[in-house]
C-alpha cells in the first residue's frame, strides 16, 4: 500500500511539475510576427517548358562580368544544337541579323521525374559596360530577344541587389522577384543580383528548381533586360548537382567558392558554408583577399551566418572572420536565417568603430522569423521580420545598403565610407 | 531517490546525463530554436506562432523533466522526454540537408538513452543494456559513415583542434585522410557493442571518445556553444554506463551469467 502511495505521489509529481512547465512554455512564448504568412498569388505560370522552345532563362556572372557571362536555359527535349544569338544592337528578335554566336553545351538535369535539359552558352570577349541583344535558340526554337549588360571596367559606380532565401513560399518568391523587377526598372544602374543560397527547399529535386526558374522569369524587364545572378550555394541546395547543371558550375566543382571583380574597386567574394571552412576555402579566402587588399570596396557573400539573427553560429565565425577583419572586409551578406538583420561594426568579437558589418539573413520569399533582437550585435544595428532585398549603391565615396521590402520602402539604410587600404 | 554506490554507478551515469540532456534540449530551442519549429512552420504550414509556442513548450516541459529525470519512482516523465527527442530527431530528419537520412541513427544514443533508464528502473536490465548498446551502436555506426563522408563540419573541427591544441594548421586533404581512419575505426567499434560479447576497454574507448567528440563543440566555437556539447552527453555516458553494469556484471561475454530481465515489481 505504502509502495502504491509512493508511485501516486510521483506521478502527481511528475504530472504537476511537467504540466506546469509545458504551460508556462507555452504562455511565454515570444508572439510570432509571421511576417510573409500573406501574398496569395497564383497568377504566374511562366514560358511552358515544351519542346525545344527556350525557357526558365537566367544569366550567370561569374569572376570577370566585364568581359564573359553564361546565359542557360531549359528545354523539355534534347536539341540537336542550341545557339546563343547576340550582337551590341538591337535586332528585334531576327535571328539572322546577330553578329555573334556562342554555340551551347547541352545536358539532361539529374532527377528521376522531371526529365529536362539545360543550356548553357558561355560568352567570352564581352566588351566593358555594354549592352548585349540576345536571343537563344534551340534546334529552331526562338526566344524573344532579351538584353543585359556587362560589368564596368575602371573605378565605376553601379548598384547591385544582394538577396538569399528564394525557398518554401512561391508566391512571396513571386512578390520578391517583382520587386527586384521594379527596382531594375527604376534604377537602371542595378547590374546584377548577388544571391546568397537556399533557392529551394530541396536542391535535390528538380521540381523545385523548376517553379524557381519559372518565377524567376519574373526578375526580367517589361523590355527584356535580364538581371544577371552571382551565386552562392545554400544548405537547401546540399551537395547535389543540380545548383551547378543550373548556374553552369560557379567556382570550381565540389567548391562553388569564387571571387568576382566588378570594375577595378569592388571585390565579391562568394563561399560556400555547405563545405569545409577552414580547410581550402580559408587558404583561397587568405589568398584572394591579401591579392586585393588595395581593393577600395571588399564584401563577401555566404549562406551561413557568422552573426545570426536567430540561430547558432556556423562555421564563418571561427574560420572566416579572422580573416574578414584582418583584410578589413566591408560588408559580409549573409543569408539562412529568415529576418532582416543588420549588426553593429564587430571586431574581435566586440563593438568597434573599425568593424565589419554582416547584413542580410534572406528575405527573397521564404516565411520571416521573430528575430532575437536581444543579442550583443544588435546594439547599433537592426532586425526585422520582414521580406526584403538588400540595394547596394557603389561610389568612389560611399557604399550605401539599403534594405527594401516587398513593398518597396527602404526600411533600413547603412552607409559605409573608403577605409584606408 | 537512491542513493549513489558503486553497484549502481552506471544508472546514475545514465541518469545524470539524461537530466543534462533535457537541460541543453531546451536551451538550445529556447536560444537558437530547434528542428521542430522549423518542420511545423514552413514545411507544413503552422502559424509562426503556434509553432513557438509548441516548442516553448515542450523546452520548460524538459525543464520540468530534468530534476525528475533523477528521481527513480517519476521514471514516467522519461517516456515524454524520448517522445520529444525522437519527434525532434524525425523534424530533424525531413528538414536536415546535409546525409538527413544517418541523423535517426546519430541521434540513436540520445532518444534511446530515457527508454533505457526507464527499463533499468523497472529492472528490466537486460532489455536495459541491449538498448544502451543498441543505441550507441547506432550513433557511433553513423557518425563513422559521416567521417567516411568526409562532413565539413568535421573537417572543421579537427583543423581547428589541431591549431588551439598543436598550433599546427592541417591541410584539407590531410585532415580527409585522418577522417577516413576515424570513421573506420567509429564503423568497428559500433560493431564491437553489439556483437554478443562484452568488451569493456571498447565500452571506455567509446566514452572517452564520446565525450571528447562532444568537448570538442566548446573548444571549437567557445563557452557560448555549451548547449551543443552537452546535448551529446549521452555520447559519452552511454557508452559510460555500459563499462559500469559490465564492471559489475563481473562478466566478459554473454555466455556468462546474465542479468536478470525479470521486473521484480
Amino acid at each position: 500500500m505504502k509502495r502504491l502511495n509512493n508511485h501516486r505521489v510521483a506521478l502527481l509529481v511528475t504530472a504537476v511539475l511537467v504540466g506546469t512547465g509545458v504551460l508556462v512554455g507555452a504562455l511565454t512564448a515570444p508572439p510570432g510576427l509571421g511576417a510573409a504568412d500573406r501574398n496569395p498569388d497564383g497568377s504566374y505560370v511562366g514560358t511552358k517548358v515544351e519542346g525545344t522552345t527556350p525557357a526558365q532563362w537566367r544569366l550567370t556572372w561569374e569572376e570577370d562580368p566585364a568581359h564573359a557571362a553564361t546565359i542557360s536555359w531549359t528545354t523539355a527535349v534534347e536539341p540537336k544544337k542550341s545557339t546563343l544569338v547576340y550582337d551590341t544592337e538591337a535586332r528585334r528578335g531576327d535571328v539572322t541579323g546577330y553578329r555573334l554566336h556562342a554555340d551551347a553545351t547541352i545536358g539532361q538535369y539529374t532527377d528521376d521525374e522531371v526529365h529536362t535539359w539545360y543550356n548553357h552558352a558561355e560568352l567570352t570577349g564581352l566588351k566593358p559596360d555594354t549592352t548585349y541583344w540576345f536571343v537563344m535558340v534551340s534546334d529552331g526554337a526562338a526566344s524573344r530577344e532579351f538584353h543585359f549588360v556587362t560589368g564596368p571596367e575602371g573605378d565605376a559606380d553601379f548598384k547591385l541587389l544582394y538577396g538569399g532565401d528564394s525557398r518554401s513560399d512561391r508566391d512571396a518568391r513571386r512578390t520578391m522577384n517583382r520587386r527586384m523587377r521594379a527596382l531594375l526598372e527604376e534604377d537602371p544602374e542595378i547590374l546584377a543580383l548577388a544571391h546568397g543560397g537556399d533557392y529551394v527547399a530541396n536542391g535535390e529535386e528538380m521540381e523545385d528548381w523548376d517553379e524557381w526558374l519559372t518565377d524567376h522569369e519574373l526578375t526580367v524587364t517589361e523590355d527584356g533586360r535580364m538581371l544577371p545572378l552571382i551565386p552562392a550555394r545554400g544548405n537547401h541546395e546540399a551537395s547535389g548537382p543540380l545548383f551547378d547543371q543550373i548556374f553552369n558550375t560557379p567556382g570550381k566543382k565540389g567548391g562553388n567558392f569564387y571571387r568576382t571583380r566588378i570594375g577595378e574597386q569592388f571585390l565579391l567574394v562568394t563561399l560556400n558554408s555547405n563545405i569545409s571552412a577552414g580547410g581550402d576555402q580559408a587558404d583561397f579566402l587568405e589568398t584572394v583577399l591579401s591579392d586585393n587588399e588595395k581593393v577600395r570596396w571588399q564584401c563577401a557573400n555566404y549562406h551561413r551566418p557568422a552573426y545570426p539573427a536567430v540561430k547558432s553560429p556556423g562555421s564563418a565565425l571561427e574560420h572566416w572572420v579572422p580573416l574578414f577583419e584582418k583584410y578589413n572586409l566591408d560588408v559580409a551578406f549573409e543569408s539562412d536565417g529568415h529576418t532582416l538583420k543588420r549588426t553593429c561594426r564587430i571586431r574581435n568579437g566586440k563593438r568597434a568603430d573599425d568593424g565589419v558589418v554582416y547584413i542580410g539573413e534572406g528575405g527573397l520569399g521564404v516565411k520571416q522569423r521573430t528575430p532575437k533582437d536581444d543579442r550583443w550585435y544588435f546594439n547599433g544595428g537592426m532586425t526585422a521580420s520582414t521580406l526584403h532585398v538588400q540595394k547596394l549603391t557603389i561610389t568612389k565615396d560611399s557604399l550605401t545598403v539599403e534594405s527594401v521590402t516587398d513593398t518597396g520602402k527602404v526600411y533600413d539604410s547603412y552607409e559605409a565610407r573608403p577605409r584606408k587600404r | 531517490m537512491s542513493s549513489f554506490t558503486a553497484d549502481n554507478a552506471g544508472h546514475w551515469t545514465l541518469r545524470t546525463a539524461v537530466a543534462l540532456t533535457c537541460v541543453a534540449v531546451a536551451s538550445r530551442m529556447l536560444m537558437f530554436g530547434g528542428p521542430v519549429l522549423s518542420w511545423l512552420w514552413l514545411s507544413l504550414g503552422w502559424s509562426e506562432q503556434a509553432a513557438l509556442r509548441l516548442e516553448h513548450a515542450a523546452a520548460f516541459g524538459l525543464l520540468a523533466c530534468a530534476p525528475l529525470a533523477l528521481w527513480q519512482k517519476a521514471w514516467p516523465s522519461l517516456i515524454l522526454v524520448a517522445g520529444w527527442l525522437l519527434f525532434a530527431t524525425l523534424a530533424e530528419t525531413v528538414i536536415g540537408t546535409w546525409h538527413s537520412e544517418l541523423t535517426p541513427g546519430a541521434l540513436a544514443a540520445r532518444w534511446l538513452a530515457p527508454v533505457a533508464l526507464v527499463a533499468l528502473t523497472l529492472q528490466r536490465e537486460r532489455t536495459g543494456e541491449w538498448l544502451l548498446r543498441i543505441g550507441i551502436a547506432a550513433t557511433f555506426f553513423c557518425h563513422g559513415l559521416e567521417a567516411l563522408f568526409h562532413n565539413p563540419q568535421f573537417i572543421d573541427y579537427v583543423i581547428r583542434g589541431g591549431a588551439i591544441l598543436m598550433g599546427a594548421r592541417f591541410g584539407e586533404h590531410a585532415v580527409k585522410n585522418m577522417l577516413v581512419f576515424i570513421g573506420a575505426l567509429d564503423v568497428m567499434v559500433a560493431v564491437a557493442t553489439i556483437v554478443p560479447h562484452r568488451w569493456r576497454a571498447v565500452a571506455l574507448w567509446m566514452a572517452f571518445w564520446g565525450f571528447l567528440t562532444a568537448a570538442a563543440r566548446i573548444l571549437y566555437m567557445g563557452w557560448g556553444n555549451w548547449p551543443e556539447s552537452l546535448i551529446r552527453v549521452t555520447n559519452g555516458a552511454v557508452p559510460l554506463t555500459l563499462f559500469f553494469m559490465w564492471s559489475k556484471f563481473g562478466v566478459r561475454n554473454d555466455d556468462s551469467p546474465e542479468p536478470t530481465d525479470e521486473a521484480t515489481e
